[in-house]
């Protein structure tokens, strides 16, 4: 099977996409996007927070939790 | 390619400026769709990618250089959503794909130039769904590049601008690319 004959045959099986935009505006699908933004609440801030001082404190801790995460 | 917009818009843009963010968005919607079609080949797919091509423009704004081609910077983000996309729906039909991929066929299908259509609609349905099964099963890397040069007809160097590799590996991945399609046509029994 020659190139020209592969090309042959996917452009008959696919042929080539048109010139359409998109059906919709999608500007509101990506102002929600903003809105599912992963944020930082007060809970994870306050466990990194608690985290941070046990490790300070307990450095040997370091491995054991490296190990389990 | 869309008409660059001002320098002011883009730094605006870098600095994280949302209604900046906004107009770049509307000026450059419809070619990043078109463009994420061309490659994922799926509307509602290519409205996902769009969407998170965008998003991870908006999140990487800090990495944009005002003085450089916004619309170019795009169409590369742009790419690697789609080629993500192409990805994540391979490991999504890994199943079907891997175990024998695709049925052999008892007879062989036989594409001869007689059994093929006009364009957009071949004549021999199992010929067009074998050449559709077996383009499908290329790694996303390859598709992509058989994609853009071979239906689409794109030029070399505007691939590998959008992917972002030298046009060598262009080459070498079309090479790559019509080799597995053609030795994966024959597994399949397509003999032209």
């Amino acid at each position: 099977m020659t190139d020209d004959r592969l090309q042959e045959l996917l452009l008959t099986a696919m042929p080539p996409s048109g010139d359409e935009g998109p059906p919709r505006d999608l500007w509101p699908q990506m102002a929600n996007r903003f809105e599912r933004a992963p944020r930082w609440s007060y809970v994870d801030l306050s466990l990194a927070a608690a985290v941070i001082a046990a490790l300070t404190i307990f450095p040997e801790w370091l491995w054991p939790l490296a190990y389990h995460l | 390619m869309q008409d660059e917009p001002d320098r002011d818009l883009l730094q605006r843009f870098a600095q994280g400026d949302r209604e900046a963010f906004e107009a770049l968005f509307r000026l450059f919607e419809r070619e990043v769709y078109r463009w994420i079609l061309r490659i994922v080949r799926e509307p509602a797919a290519t409205e996902d990618a769009l969407i998170e091509a965008f998003w991870r423009a908006y999140r990487g704004r800090a990495r944009f250089d005002p003085s450089r081609s916004f619309g170019a910077w795009m169409r590369r983000i742009a790419t690697h959503c789609a080629i993500d996309h192409l990805n994540a729906a391979r490991r999504r039909n890994w199943v079907p794909f891997a175990v024998g991929r695709v049925p052999r066929s008892r007879e062989a299908v036989r594409g001869g130039p007689g059994e093929l259509g006009r364009l957009g609609g071949p004549a021999d349905p199992d010929l067009a769904s074998h050449i559709r099964r077996a383009f499908a099963s290329l790694p996303p890397k390859l598709r992509v590049v058989a994609t853009l040069a071979l239906i689409e007809e794109l030029p070399q160097a505007e691939i590998a601008d959008a992917l972002g590799v030298p046009i060598g590996t262009v080459k070498s991945r079309l090479f790559r690319a019509t080799r597995e399609l053609r030795e994966e046509l024959i597994r399949l029994g397509v003999q032209t």
